[in-house]
């Protein structure tokens, strides 16, 4: 697997900027100071300078960024709670911008601070900032979309190794990659000491909810008449009935979903740490940053993982795992659904806040090629669309791209095509190349400028390959494919291919997936009629990752494996299956006491009273020898002064 | 004029005020958070934030068959980890002691060397190096933590008994040599005695430390042994300072009680030309 070589984005207009920001120069004085706290390692490369450069570019203003991180929001959150704040712009995560908004410690983002992130934010992760709600310290409850803007989103989901799991417990790989559709699974004692979950009392928790209320889910899929009840996947036509989009359907099963995902009174609470004590049991270890090398060094076959995290475990994975044979690493989020998260922008209340410049800069944050920039560094997937992540998307997964530029029948040859790095098409880039050389790693993941061939500086695509196997692919673009001069549609395409096809193998698998939830309305041109099919509707995507897996036990349904695309962008159909998490708010104690069971717990009861003993009888013995010491002392001085005594005595 | 020469002697440089540098870091870094943390023990917070006075963390401490769990769990993994590091440290430091063996400084550093490392570096090393050998926390947690726990601390066994050994009086061993004494009774009579400073001074640097010592057992074990220190960083990130207040403060009286045995120990020994080391 080296295509990943391949997963390039065209930054045009952010090297523009990162351009911009070298010449510059230093801050002459008057300038503004914005202070910004961020978690750590999640901001694109040169986004700063560039926005110190885009600011005084656009509105003439000189500001500087001042940036620190914290590692979790707990600890960002008692850090806040013990002094004033100092920052201006501040990123956390759903819950925790819940509870900073209902202690009353944020200030609202005007209405139309920031027009490039409503034009460009994806509609349905708009909405489910609007159903996240708060009493913002004036006793109004208000949604927390008025008090942040969105950055990151993800999902929390299964990574697993099915080789390894495989090989480790002597299963048939499609056995495993079919178990990992449920969370079941991660119970299951087939799969012992296999995986590492999060030490995280959250996320852990998110899953024991998965797996104690399965059944209270799999009823309420049932009463919405949504799903079809043998594969659990969204029936065609109920994805806005589900969801509700609009605020319609208060009965839709995204709120009964949301209920179910949320709940924490304490017998509920109780019941899901007997859960999680047997998961404790079966599993290998708890971790919160280890896991994503682990996988990759194959410590663990299983681990449950953050979309962000899995998509750079699964790049590593094709690129040095197994010592650099390469391992196919998966990310499932099992069919009853999940935890979907998000990190957002907050300003906190203070008298020195910069609330313009703040808003500014969260505005040039959601411009998409910024956000492109910072989805190409971080891994994570952005709150943004728009045409420019549409375009990143379909290099780095659309085997539309492959088909157009790479060589189909000689896989061990594109590494020196063309495409990927040539010179001699634009002297320039050697120097970019060298400027940006540690983001480049040959057949590694992350940008490259490389990628900026696609594009000429025109904005038109660059001509496609005329030596791609034994077609000539020159004419191709995302809308059509001319193969040999011949126009035809995509699907036609890949009819032409599987008939010429010598082996399964070499046959193409593409299938068809919805990111409309992601896209729409926030491309320039979306056609007044779409279809069906990739080629005329910019919202579809041909992708070659899913497999379709049959199930390996009597009477199951079949499930689909993805891999790094279904964990960026899960599919349409999954979306109204994925639930927030939301504070916990007074319940929080509750859980906080059943994770320290759960972690806690380190002897049986036995033990517990077997070492009190010990111990007990231990210090008792410290004790006696201590006191037998001073009385043996206490003897030999009372005898000693005795003998002085009678010595004295015998001198008189 | 008498007051005025009383003033002046009052404000002439004593050489006792060279101690109030020491005396302010005293007051602001240990008596002041000292305590703060006995004043968030004995609170409770309500819901809108104040404080008030409460029994709440005490009572919550001692009803909890969780933390009592974790709190003997982490006795006896100190203890443990205390004898395992002296039983390996105490020949040791004999043999690096004896200039027989050990001709010059260089393998002495070679033992404390270890120590300049950043530990939480070489915990992730020896976690790497346990799995390689098959031992990992999900096999073997208490195992692996062991291992780690006496390699980290080994060469705070080593270090104290390594200096009370250099002093040891060999016309002692000598003479119970000549006296007669077969080599357990030279050992038990002659050089036990003279070393009973290091090895208090080794059991306090290791034993209490073990205790609230969290990454090592975190890293080692993946999360599956918990002990004291892990448990009240927990309490403390989710901003439950009140009973992770309480929890240090149990801690702290463990320390408390621990040093007053092992004084108690040291002084009973003393070796009046070792002296106590610590």
């Amino acid at each position: 697997m080296k295509r990943k070589a391949l997963k390039k984005a065209s930054l045009l207009l952010g090297m523009a900027l990162l351009s911009l920001a070298s010449c510059s120069g230093s801050a002459p004085d008057g300038s503004i100071n914005l202070r910004v706290l961020n978690c750590e390692d999640y901001i694109g490369d040169g986004v700063l300078e560039a926005f110190e450069a885009w600011e005084k570019e656009t509105n003439g203003k000189n500001v500087k960024v001042i940036y620190d991180t914290f590692d979790t929001n707990e600890t960002m959150l008692s850090s806040l709670k013990t002094g004033k704040s100092t920052y201006d712009l501040i990123c956390p995560s759903d819950y925790a911008i819940q509870k900073m908004m209902s202690s009353g410690m944020l200030e609202p983002f005007d209405e139309d601070g920031t027009p490039n992130y409503d034009a460009y934010a994806s509609p349905y992760l708009l909405k489910q900032m609007e159903l996240i709600t708060a009493d913002d310290g004036s006793g109004e409850v208000k949604p927390i979309a008025d008090y942040s803007r969105g950055y990151m989103w993800g999902t929390l989901g299964v990574l697993y190794n099915p080789e390894k799991v495989a090989s480790d417990k002597s299963l048939d790989p499609e056995e495993v990659k079919y178990d990992m559709a449920s969370w079941e699974a991660l119970w299951d004692p087939k799969y012992n000491l296999e995986m590492s979950v999060k030490d995280s009392m959250r996320d852990t928790y998110s899953v024991g909810i998965m797996k104690t209320y399965g059944e209270d889910i799999l009823k309420a899929m049932e009463e919405s008449g949504d799903f079809d009840m043998e594969t659990l996947s969204l029936l065609p036509g109920h994805y806005a009935h589900a969801l509700d989009l609009d605020g319609s359907n208060p009965d839709a099963y995204t709120h009964k979903l949301a209920a179910i995902f949320n709940r924490c009174d304490e017998p509920e609470v109780k019941e899901v740490e007997q859960a999680l004590m047997e998961l404790k049991a079966n599993v290998f270890g708890f971790e919160v940053d280890s896991g994503k090398d682990d996988i990759v060094k194959g410590l663990v076959g299983i681990n449950l993982a953050w979309s962000g995290d899995a998509v750079y475990s699964m790049e590593r994975g094709d690129n040095e795992g197994n010592n650099g044979e390469g391992i196919s690493i998966y990310y499932s989020i099992p069919k009853t659904g999940g935890n979907i998260w998000f990190d957002g922008w907050v300003m906190p209340k203070s008298s020195s806040l910069h609330k313009e410049e703040a808003q500014e800069f969260v505005d040039f944050l959601s411009l998409p090629e910024v956000a492109a920039m910072g989805m190409d560094t971080i891994g994570y997937t952005s709150f943004i669309a728009g045409d420019t992540i549409l375009d990143l998307i379909r290099q780095w997964y659309d085997p539309r791209t492959y088909a157009m530029y790479v060589y189909h029948d000689d896989p061990e040859d594109w590494e020196e095509s063309d495409f990927v790095y040539d010179e001699s098409i634009d002297p320039s880039l050697e120097e970019d190349y060298v400027d940006h050389g540690d983001y480049y790693s040959h057949g590694g993941n992350f940008y490259s400028p490389a990628g900026i061939l696609l594009q000429d500086g025109s904005g038109e695509d660059k001509e496609t390959g005329d030596d791609h196997g034994s077609h000539s692919m020159v004419g191709s673009t995302y809308e059509q494919a001319v193969v040999d001069g011949v126009p035809m549609g995509w699907e036609a395409y890949q009819e032409l291919i599987n008939s010429e096809a010598e082996s399964e193998d070499d046959e193409l698998a593409w299938s068809v997936r919805d990111l409309t939830y992601m896209f729409e309305g926030t491309l320039e041109e979306a056609p007044a009629t779409l279809g069906g099919i990739p080629d005329s509707n910019p919202y579809l995507f041909y992708t070659d990752e899913i497999e379709t897996i049959a199930s390996p036990y009597e009477g199951g349904a079949e499930v689909q494996a993805g891999r790094e695309f279904f964990a960026q962008y899960p599919e349409q159909d999954l979306i109204p299956k994925l639930a927030v998490m939301k504070d916990y708010g007074y319940n929080n104690k509750y859980v906080l006491s059943m994770w320290e069971n759960v972690k806690g717990n380190n002897l049986p009861i036995w033990g517990v009273v077997m070492f009190s003993i010990l111990l007990l009888a231990l210090l008792a013995f410290l004790l006696a020898f201590v006191i037998m010491k001073a009385r043996t002392k206490a003897i030999k001085v009372a005898r000693r002064k005795e003998a002085a005594k009678r010595i004295a005595g015998i001198r008189k | 004029m008498e007051a005025l020469a009383k003033a002046k002697t009052f404000f002439r440089f004593k050489r006792k005020y060279l101690n109030f540098p020491y005396l302010v870091f005293l007051a602001l870094f240990i008596i002041l958070p000292i305590l703060i943390i006995v004043f968030y023990a004995f609170t409770g917070t309500a819901e809108d934030g104040s404080l008030y006075f409460s029994f709440e963390a005490l009572v919550n401490f001692f009803t909890s068959t969780t933390k009592i769990n974790i709190l003997v769990v982490s006795l006896f993994i100190g203890i443990l980890n205390t004898l395992i590091c002296l039983l390996i440290g105490y020949p040791v430091a004999y043999l690096l002691s004896n200039p027989k063996f050990n001709k010059n400084f260089m393998l002495v550093m070679l033992f404390i060397m270890p120590m300049w490392i950043n530990f939480v570096l070489r915990t992730g090393a020896t976690r790497d190096v346990l799995s390689w050998m098959g031992i990992n926390g999900g096999n073997h947690p208490y195992l692996a933590t062991m291992i780690g726990m006496v390699y980290n601390y080994l060469p705070f066994t080593i270090l104290p008994l390594y200096t009370t050994m250099i002093k040891l009086d060999r016309s002692q061993i000598e003479a119970a040599r000549d006296l007669g004494a077969n080599p357990a009774q030279t050992f038990l009579h002659a050089v036990l005695p003279q070393t009973v400073p290091g090895i208090v001074s080794a059991c306090e640097m290791v034993f209490m430390p073990t205790i609230s010592s969290y990454v090592i057992s975190d890293t080692l074990s993946e999360g599956k042994i918990t002990l004291f220190g892990n448990i009240i960083y927990l309490h403390f990130s989710q901003s439950q300072w009140n009973e992770g207040s309480f929890m240090a403060l149990v801690m702290l009286i463990l320390v408390f009680l621990s040093m007053l045995l092992s004084r108690r120990f040291g002084k009973e020994n003393a070796n009046p030309r070792g002296g106590q080391l610590w």
